[in-house]
C-alpha cells in the first residue's frame, strides 16, 4: 500500500477534474467581484475523445490587470510631446490611450497527460482588442518573474501551441510543478496521517527523492510502528480509509495551492486574505 | 506593556524551516518590520543561504506573492506570534 506522504504531487485526469470543479465552486462563492472560472469542454472542432472522455479545461476570461507605471509614462510623454499633444485633440486618440491603462488576460488551465499536472496557458490583449506582444506581456510580469525569465529562457515562460485551440499561447513550464506540490503538502499530509515528521532537512530529502518503494522501506525502518499497522488487517482498512480521505483533501486544495505560485508568476495574484478564505471554504 | 504591544505591531517574528534538500540556518528566527514586502524576506533568505533560487511557502498550503506585505501574511497565517516560512532550494521553473 502506498503511503500518502510519499505522494509525488501528480493527479490523474479525473482527479484534476474534481479539483477544478471544487476550485470553481469556492471561487464563485468567495470572489464574486472577480471574473469567474469556468470548466468547459474543448471546442467541438478540436475535440478528441481521450479514454472515452471529452477533454475539458479551466478558463478564466477577461481578468483586468493594471499596466505598470502607466501614469508615469503618460506624464513623461506629455512633457516631451507638448506640441503634438495640443494638436491631437481627436477624441478617439484619448480613448485609445486610456483604454491601455488595463490589459485584459485570459487564462486556461489544461491537464498535461505527460507531466500529470495542470499547466497554465494565457494570452492578453488591450481593451481595444489588440493582442499584446511578448514585450508588453513581459512589461506586465512581476519583477521576480522577469529575473526568472532572464535566467531560464526555455523552461519558464514560452510561447506554445494551445493543445485545444491550436494558436500560439504563452505557457508556464510544468516540469517542477509536481515536485513543488509534493513539497508543499508534505508536512500537512504527515500531520493528517499522524506520521512523525522527520526532524532534519536531510530526513525530508530521503522521503522525497527515493523511489516510492525504497522510501517506504526507509519509513518502516525509522518508524517501526508502521509494521504494527500493516500486520493488523482491520487497522489496515482504517488506514486505507484515512488515506482516501486525505487524498480527497489534497484534491480539494490542489488548484488553490497550485495557483498561489503559478498565478503569481504571471501577475495573477491571490492576496493572502483571499487565499485564506478560499482555503477555509475548501476545508468545510 | 503598551510599548511592547506597539513593538509587536511594528515587527513580525519569522521562523524559517528547511525542507527538501535545503540547508538549515544557524539562526532560524528573525524579526522584520511588518510594513516590509515579502520579497525582502525572500531576498534575505537567498543571501543567508547563498543560493540564487529559493522556493518559499507558508503553512503547507500557500506560496505567497513577493509583493504581499508581511503584516498581512502574519495576520492571516501567523501561529503563536510567529510567521513560519518553509523554504527549499528547489527551483519553481527550469
Amino acid at each position: 500500500m502506498e503511503a500518502l506522504n510519499l505522494w509525488n504531487g501528480t493527479l490523474t485526469a479525473e482527479e484534476f477534474k474534481l479539483a477544478a470543479l471544487c476550485f470553481v465552486d469556492s471561487w464563485e462563492r468567495l470572489c464574486p467581484e472577480l471574473p469567474h472560472w469556468h470548466w468547459v469542454p474543448a471546442p467541438y472542432l478540436h475535440r478528441t475523445i481521450f479514454r472515452g472522455n471529452v477533454q475539458e479545461y479551466l478558463v478564466l476570461e477577461n481578468m483586468l490587470l493594471p499596466v505598470k507605471n502607466k501614469l508615469q509614462k503618460v506624464e513623461l510623454s506629455a512633457r516631451e510631446d507638448n506640441m503634438i499633444m495640443e494638436e491631437l485633440q481627436d477624441l478617439s486618440t484619448i480613448n485609445a490611450d486610456s483604454a491601455c491603462e488595463y490589459h485584459m488576460y485570459t487564462y486556461h488551465v489544461i491537464y498535461s497527460e505527460v507531466y500529470k499536472v495542470p499547466v497554465l496557458y494565457f494570452h492578453g490583449h488591450c481593451l481595444d482588442g489588440r493582442q499584446l506582444s511578448w514585450e508588453e506581456i513581459q512589461h506586465d510580469l512581476p519583477q521576480c518573474s522577469l529575473e526568472v525569465a532572464d535566467s531560464f529562457h526555455w523552461t519558464f515562460l514560452t510561447q506554445e501551441d494551445h493543445p485545444y485551440l491550436h494558436h500560439p499561447w504563452f505557457s508556464l513550464h510544468p516540469c517542477e510543478t509536481s515536485h513543488l506540490m509534493s513539497l508543499i503538502f508534505f508536512r500537512w499530509i504527515c500531520k493528517l496521517q499522524g506520521t512523525p515528521l522527520p526532524s532534519t532537512s536531510t530526513g525530508d530529502m530521503s522521503l522525497t527523492t527515493h523511489s516510492t518503494k525504497e522510501a517506504f522501506t526507509e519509513k518502516q525502518r525509522r518508524f517501526p510502528e508502521a509494521d504494527v499497522i500493516e500486520a493488523n488487517s482491520e487497522t489496515k482498512h482504517d488506514v486505507r480509509l484515512l488515506q482516501m480521505s486525505i487524498k480527497e483533501e489534497i484534491i480539494s486544495k490542489y488548484c488553490l495551492t497550485w495557483l498561489s505560485f503559478s498565478g503569481a508568476a504571471v501577475g495573477l495574484n491571490l492576496s493572502s486574505g483571499t487565499f485564506k478564505e478560499l482555503w477555509q471554504a475548501q476545508c468545510a | 506593556m503598551a510599548a511592547r504591544d506597539k513593538e509587536r505591531e511594528a515587527f513580525v517574528v519569522i521562523l524559517f524551516r528547511a525542507t527538501g534538500d535545503a540547508p538549515i540556518l544557524k539562526q532560524s528566527k528573525f524579526k522584520i518590520a511588518a510594513a516590509e514586502k515579502f520579497a525582502k524576506v525572500i531576498d534575505f533568505l537567498r543571501k543567508q543561504l547563498h543560493r540564487e533560487t529559493v522556493f518559499v511557502y507558508i503553512n503547507s498550503a500557500f506560496s505567497p506573492n513577493p509583493d504581499e506585505v508581511v503584516a498581512d501574511l502574519f495576520e492571516n497565517f501567523g501561529i503563536d506570534g510567529k510567521l513560519v516560512v518553509n523554504y527549499a532550494c528547489s527551483m519553481a521553473w527550469g
